[in-house]
């Protein structure tokens, strides 16, 4: 097997993550490179010794939360200063956690752990999270659907998207939207490395759609603009435009800043616009 | 004798008397300033061996004492005590002596803010030395005058985090030999240098140049003690990593107060140890 590359290995790594607590409740404490093989292109655990198990949904609790979070935080410590690979880290671990691995990266931001701290210094303080969940009993039936959606990540089917389009009509609107974000990163992992131009082209409609759905204005607004940046199809230039109206409720000047970031990377880019439109 | 509390108290003045030259005499001398005011309602025993305990640092300062000091008319009391009697008991070819050595032993008492001794500076340099004998007095009956056996202090097993400020092992062992032991909250005070044992809480946040750090975080008598320490001055990452998954683990901590609250006290960590 080819070592992967240090994004891919980042994302395989964040996904991993994802896999050890959403399927099997274990989160390793000490996520060090070290600490972690690959055995047939797929991570593996080396070190068991200090695996701690919760049964989830229902041990679920802010300490819970807080030690997955120092988890990731020990994960994210393999690449430190590099946002890049922290971005493809954090993709993997959504991707695989849905809201559950949101609920952490809230709490790492509550910790001073954001996209900020990459890009915009001066946006560090702005504001913590608006903790949009904020009851228990609501969270944990939420997280114990999403744990019974067949997600196999690490072994990459081709057919992901036909098969969450069936699962998005049986669920929770809001693991609908987690379950098309995990989509959304998926694609944009195989596409964009790929570089294929145009299949980028519908994703970036879809996210901004998705996200105007959603009470996202700044995701929408950000891909929004991506569709116009691309030399596209008449159909994805308008529903950018249509976006890009609808997104009254982000602010000129913070709609300045993330012009200034559609440079960047994907996972990056999501990672900043998701940091406006939870914190800000 | 590097300590003020009040049996290094009586020991200084005792050495300055004209008469009462025997430690049980000076102490007696020296506590009638509380214990002769009958509002003061104290009915504490000053035997012979109670003096010497208390001299010894065998006992505490007698509860009903601390309690009236806190009196402002007792305090008056004391003022105007130690201007009519003590001052005037005081050899006046060795007060200047008795003076300087108090100067000296609140200078290098680490357990003493430094408001209190830049407030004692002042009376010292303004020669009011009836008024700054009251002070202190009335400020070693606050200290624990009873030397626990615990305050010796000891190594740790294991040294699991050291500050950069400490450059070599000389300055480990500096903080080992210096810094007091906590045994009650009114001891702390801002810029004291403590030495504590319990139950610490670690936590990773990301602090304003966009390193890892952990915040440690100890309850003492329902006082939040919280300071910041960096991750690479930790024996390893791994080791942080696998303490932050649990709630608290038992350490002893060398630290200094930066800022002290009603319920949370903000410190510099200079070490940590495994409990013992």
């Amino acid at each position: 097997m080819k070592k992967p590359n240090k994004n891919m290995e980042a994302f395989l790594l964040g996904v991993f993550a994802g896999e050890l607590l959403i399927s099997k409740g274990c989160i390793q404490p000490d996520f060090q490179v070290e600490n972690v093989g690959i055995r047939n292109g797929i991570p593996v655990l080396m070190d068991y010794a200090d695996i701690i198990g919760v049964e989830l949904p229902a041990a679920l609790t802010r300490d819970v939360i807080r030690i997955i979070k120092e988890s990731i935080f020990s994960l994210v410590d393999n690449y430190e200063g590099s946002f890049e690979a922290q971005s493809y880290v954090r993709a993997g671990f959504l991707a695989r956690s849905g809201m559950l691995g949101h609920m952490v990266y809230e709490d790492a931001r509550d910790n001073g752990y954001s996209s900020f701290l990459f890009v915009e210094k001066s946006l560090r303080n702005t504001a913590h999270s608006l903790g949009r969940i904020t009851k228990w009993e609501d969270v944990k039936p939420l997280i114990g659907e999403w744990i019974e959606i067949p997600l196999d990540l690490l072994n990459v089917q081709s057919d992901l998207e036909l098969k969450q389009e069936k699962e998005k009509k049986i669920i929770h609107p809001l693991n609908g939207y987690y379950l098309q974000n995990t989509v959304h990163i998926m694609s944009l992992l195989d596409h964009g490395i790929l570089g294929d131009e145009k299949k980028c082209a519908q994703i970036y409609a879809d996210i901004c759609i998705s996200a105007l759905r959603y009470g996202m204005p700044y995701m929408a607004y950000g891909y929004a603009q991506k569709c116009l940046t691309m030399a596209s199809t008449n159909e994805i230039l308008s529903i950018g435009e249509l976006v890009i109206n609808e997104t009254h409720d982000a602010t000129r000047e913070y709609k300045d800043y993330v012009d200034k970031f559609i440079e960047l990377e994907d996972f990056q880019f999501m990672w900043i616009l998701e940091d406006f439109d939870i914190s800000i | 004798m590097n300590e003020l509390v009040l049996a290094t108290y009586i020991k200084v003045l005792q050495g300055g008397f004209a008469r009462e030259n025997s430690q049980e005499s000076a102490a007696r001398l020296i506590l009638e300033a509380i214990t002769n005011q009958e509002e003061a309602n104290c009915t504490c025993d000053l035997s012979s061996k109670k003096v010497s305990n208390i001299i010894n640092r065998k006992d505490p300062v007698p509860e009903d004492i601390v309690i009236a000091s806190a009196d402002q008319k007792i305090i008056n009391g004391v003022y105007k005590y130690f201007t009519e009697v003590i001052l005037k008991a005081l050899n006046p070819n060795l007060a200047c002596d008795v003076y300087e050595k108090l100067f000296d032993l609140i200078k290098d008492d680490s357990t003493i803010s430094t408001v209190k001794k830049n407030d004692l500076a002042t009376l010292y340099y303004k020669k009011e030395y009836d008024h700054y004998l009251a002070e202190i007095f009335l400020y070693v009956l606050g200290k624990n005058n009873k030397k626990n056996s615990k305050s010796i202090i000891q190594r740790p097993k294991r040294l699991l985090y050291k500050s950069s400020i400490l450059s070599d092992d000389g300055a480990i062992e500096q903080i080992y030999k210096t810094f007091n032991r906590i045994t009650k909250i009114d001891d702390i005070s801002v810029n004291g240098k403590y030495v504590l044992e319990g139950s610490f809480s670690f936590d990773s946040f990301y602090d304003n140049d966009g390193a890892r750090s952990i915040r440690v975080k100890t309850i003492f008598g329902g006082l939040v003690i919280c300071g910041d320490t960096s991750l690479d001055n930790w024996i390893s990452r791994s080791y942080v990593n696998n303490v932050t998954k649990v709630k608290s683990i038992t350490c002893i901590a060398w630290l200094e107060v930066l800022e002290k609250s009603e319920d949370e006290m903000m410190v510099h960590y200079f070490a940590i140890g495994d409990g013992l």
